[in-house]
């Protein structure tokens, strides 16, 4: 969503409100399949004393198989809006390429509303698991909106700076090269690491959720800021509620009305775009010359983003744990990894650690 | 009462070679179009489906999986493949975005064990390393056709005769 804000942006166009309330639907239902996804079968496992899903679907199977069926409504919803339920095609430049059809989105809220119940039921799980002693003082950066909690569109928030203009985005946050890694890692203008992602969005925007998912979360017992990176599992659970309730309320008023897309005129011209992904703030920027062509692109992703946030906590968490025997110390430092949901947080394992004694 | 069969076109179509899956699929929707447009048979064309990919498989009978797979072989050789021998092939995409189709297939055995295919069969295409772009490589690409024909053999329930 972030890529098609930034070239509507360029190009001048600006989009209807339904076509804006089906984007929202749209990244509802990335956030259901993705969160699901987390929840039990990559971070509930680590924190469940498990290898992975597969051991857990042993003990557990009807944890298991009900969040497959959660992580099957986001896929749905994605299949109906986005043409298919991984890599969605049906969104473009200006709007979509059709309107998915009424009866199709309708047709999911039943398991929309299972969906929301579950969510919550999410939330009290996530509340009585037993998360790793750790904390950290992190400056946290997400979008956030006036009218509602921010994933589709917003202006971007710091923690620490307050409001930060889309055009100042790169200036107030530099990606470079580091020697060790192949990817770039992003710093704040001062040099230090920030946090993107759920406990950022929560801890930002906790005051916009909708009154389910605050209740959710005080009924759980949250106290903001949750500075504890483990506690992401319990931050998406939350949101888990929030997408849901959100997602039957724009699968109801959902109305297919005038073009799904807007018509655009080829110009040159330069666009950012910014939305929330679910592992965090994804932000674009093109230029465009006056064939239509893209001449310049920046993709800022969320893993990116935190490379440098992670390896901080490695720099704080190891020597708590290096007491421990070689494979649990590499272990838990997994879990902390992977409690990012960083790409790579399927692979069971990793990481490899090396320690000069 | 399932009696559909469902090919599986499986791939990441700008990581070149590993894309040939899509490729494949799309080949016999051309060359046996009369069989391509039967209601009983399901094409999907699915990128890094994940467990994604037990949403799919719940729907149906029989079931055709074609995927690139590299087994350190020439490119261009094709495999006809039973689940449990996917243990001897690396995954072919590079990629580690998501679980990979064995690991799916083993999870959706252990937990929805009713619900998985009453057959499944896999047509594996050899590649060689996975590289980012579009278009196959020539080794690759010249088996197109007869991977193709592979897959009407399939539909034509000829699958096992050499």
């Amino acid at each position: 969503m972030s890529s098609v804000q930034a070239l509507e942006q360029a190009l001048g166009v600006v989009i209807t409100p339904e076509i804006r309330l089906l984007r929202r639907l749209l990244y509802c239902a990335e956030y259901i399949e993705s969160h699901a996804l987390h929840i039990y079968m990559l971070q509930g496992p680590d924190l469940l004393h498990h290898e992975s899903a597969l051991s857990l679907a042993e003990e557990n199977p009807e944890m298991v198989r009900m969040a497959l069926r959660l992580k099957k409504v986001g896929n749905e919803l994605l299949r109906v809006i986005g043409g298919r339920s991984v890599h969605p095609v049906n969104s473009c430049v200006g709007g979509f390429y059709r309107w998915p059809e009424l009866y199709a989105i309708h047709a999911l809220v039943p398991e929309l509303e299972w969906a929301r119940r579950t969510a919550i039921e999410a939330v009290k799980f996530a509340a009585l698991l037993s998360y790793p002693e750790y904390e950290m003082d992190y400056e946290f950066v997400a979008i956030a909106h006036p009218d509602e909690y921010a994933i589709y569109d917003g202006e971007v928030v710091s923690s620490r700076r307050g409001r930060v203009p889309l055009d100042r985005f790169e200036i107030a946050y530099i990606e470079t090269h580091v020697k060790h890694s192949n990817a770039l890692h992003s710093h704040a203008a001062d040099g230090k690491p920030y946090l993107v992602g759920p406990l950022a969005r929560v801890n930002l925007n906790f005051q916009q959720l909708r009154p389910l998912a605050r209740q959710a979360a005080e009924e759980a017992g949250v106290v903001l800021p949750i500075r504890n990176p483990f506690k992401s599992l319990l931050a998406r659970a939350i949101e888990l509620v929030e997408v849901c309730d959100t997602a039957i309320e724009l699968a109801h008023s959902y109305t297919p009305r005038g073009a799904s897309c807007v018509p655009l005129t080829v110009r040159a011209g330069e666009g950012m775009g910014v939305s929330e992904a679910p592992r965090g703030l994804l932000y674009h920027r093109y230029i465009v010359d006056e064939h239509g062509l893209v001449c310049f692109a920046r993709i800022t992703p969320p893993t990116a983003q935190n490379f440098a946030q992670m390896e901080a906590d490695l720099w704080q968490f190891v020597p708590g744990v290096l007491a421990l025997p070689h494979e649990e110390a590499e272990l838990a430092c997994e879990h902390l990894v992977r409690s990012y949901d960083p790409c790579i947080s399927c692979a069971t394992h990793f990481l490899k650690i090396k320690v000069a004694r | 009462m399932k009696t559909s069969k469902l090919i599986l076109g499986i791939g990441q179509s700008l990581r070149r070679d590993d894309g040939v899956g899509l490729e494949v699929v799309r080949r016999w929707q051309i060359l046996f179009s009369a069989h391509s447009a039967d209601v009983d048979i399901h094409v999907e064309l699915l990128e890094l489906p994940g467990l994604g990919l037990l949403n799919y498989l719940e729907r149906e009978s029989q079931v055709l999986i074609v995927d690139a797979v590299y087994s350190g072989a020439a490119p261009g050789t094709l495999y006809k493949l039973l689940e449990a021998d996917l243990a001897d092939f690396s995954p072919a995409t590079g990629s580690v975005h998501g679980w990979g189709i064995a690991e799916a297939l083993a999870f959706g055995r252990q937990v929805y064990p009713h619900k998985m295919p009453e057959s499944l069969d896999i047509l594996g295409i050899g590649i060689g390393e996975v590289v980012l772009g579009e278009g196959l490589s020539q080794e690759v690409g010249a088996v197109i056709d007869n991977a193709a024909r592979l897959v009407e053999r399939w539909v034509m329930g000829e699958w096992l005769r050499g």
